[in-house]
């Protein structure tokens, strides 16, 4: 006789709701087929793995979030809605006005696609969902250009998003852009607030990545700061002595 | 009052406006969810969105629900279609599962972790379907009628593929693991 004979039998049994002689048929044969008697020792293993919880204010999130979409502010929705149509409208009008030159009309296509994926980028990382604000993250690092707005944005979010996932993927995201002063300020603050040693690694990369000669001194006032993860304080010591990054050691 | 009322009761209640009684089925089945969520994506943010979706769906799609259903099975089948739509939707990520380090246990603990932690990279790179059927009768509890009558299939049909998976499971763990079967296991099907 073949396995497959025993498929039910054996299955019943593992979940306990055999008959007596679906049972004894079943251990009759694993008794004799070492694959069948193996499939069922590991389904007592996979019994014995540790069961993962999930984090405790999940259902104070929850709540939250119910709230939200129970006084529904549907308008959100709608901007965003609003926005795609006023994008793709503004697209066709450019092609019925514009001059019809090719390269004219790829540039004007060039732009529009632009604009629109920026408005979804935005409007992603406004979103409750962490997972959908990872979204928009990597969204925003595939688009050309530097919008300032969606630096902005993408500051915003590593500053304040509750999710270190989120942040982390923000300060990888923001090294391909040029930071303004008052952006690459806040976030140098971010490390004094920021109590995740990750997303401080992060933030001291991101920073050390831009060409700014005062970032030695400042990062070397971080690494000597009292309080500092032991952690991120190893990291920026390899770094400094690394000299990757400009400008003189402090004497 | 909330608390000694059936499943089926609360949802009732759901379907008569009271957003109170979603908030004690979440209470209830939040944490098996999320469970089932992160077995099927071995990811604990996307676990807990996912998770807090399939309320959102419950509210939204309440009025769907008959009031002879099985909740549970009724509830499975909203996670089971939130997970379809997320991999849809984003077919292009793919979950990373966790770096092993397979070095000489030194404990009795280490070697069991180690094969747990196999095991979960294991039941990972089967195809959903199949790590599905597992999830629900191995870790979620769900009997074969009731993974039968969430995915539309008969219950000898649910057992079948249940011993099968559990048989694909086994060689991917064993190619996995460079060993052949699980330390109490071994051998070939006849």
């Amino acid at each position: 006789m073949t396995c497959s004979e025993f498929d039910v039998d054996i299955a019943d049994t593992l979940e306990g709701s055999a008959t007596a002689e679906a049972r004894a048929r079943a251990e009759a044969h694993m008794a004799e087929c070492s694959a069948c008697r193996a499939n069922a020792a590991l389904w007592s293993t996979l019994g014995d793995m540790p069961v993962e919880a999930p984090s405790a204010a999940l259902p104070a999130k929850f709540n939250r979030h119910l709230q939200s979409k129970l006084s529904a502010p549907k308008w959100a929705w709608l901007a965003i809605a609003a926005a795609l149509v006023i994008g793709v409208f503004g697209f066709f009008a450019g092609r019925f006005t514009a001059s019809k030159t090719p390269d004219t009309d790829m540039a004007t296509l060039r732009y529009e696609v632009r604009n629109l994926r920026e408005v979804v980028a935005l409007s992603l990382l406004d979103q409750q969902s962490a997972s959908e604000r990872l979204r928009g993250v990597r969204y925003s690092s595939a688009l050309e250009g530097t919008d300032p707005e969606v630096v902005d944005a993408l500051s915003r979010t590593l500053r304040n998003d509750p999710s270190v996932d989120v942040r982390l993927a923000a300060a990888d995201a923001l090294r391909r852009f040029p930071l303004a002063p008052s952006v690459s300020e806040s976030v140098w603050q971010l490390l004094d607030h920021d109590d995740s040693p990750l997303v401080q690694i992060a933030v001291i990369d991101l920073l050390s990545s831009h060409k700014d000669p005062a970032v030695r001194v400042r990062l070397e006032k971080l690494r000597d700061r009292a309080g500092l993860d032991s952690n991120v304080r190893d990291y920026l010591q390899a770094l400094l002595s690394n000299q990757r990054i400009k400008g003189n050691p402090v004497q | 009052m909330l608390l000694s009322e059936t499943d089926e009761q609360l949802m009732a209640a759901v379907q008569g406006g009271e957003s109170s009684a979603l908030g004690e089925l979440f209470n209830r089945h939040h944490g098996a969810l999320y469970r089932y969520f992160m077995r099927m994506s071995g990811s604990a943010t996307l676990s807990e969105d996912l998770t807090q979706d399939v309320f959102l769906r419950v509210l939204r799609k309440s009025e769907t629900w008959q009031r002879d259903a099985r909740f549970a099975s009724w509830i499975y089948r909203i996670a089971h279609n939130a997970f379809i739509d997320h991999t849809r939707k984003n077919k292009w990520e793919t979950a990373m599962p966790e770096k092993l380090d397979i070095a000489a246990p030194a404990t009795r603990k280490l070697e069991e972790d180690q094969q747990h932690a196999l095991l979960r990279r294991a039941l990972m790179a089967m195809p959903p379907d199949k790590r599905e059927l597992l999830v629900l009768s191995r870790f979620q509890g769900l009997k074969y009628e009731q993974i039968g009558e969430m995915l539309g299939v008969e219950t000898n049909t649910v057992k079948v593929r249940v011993f099968r998976a559990l048989g694909q499971l086994r060689e991917i763990y064993e190619r996995m693991s460079g060993q052949p079967g699980l330390s109490i296991v071994g051998g070939g099907r006849s």
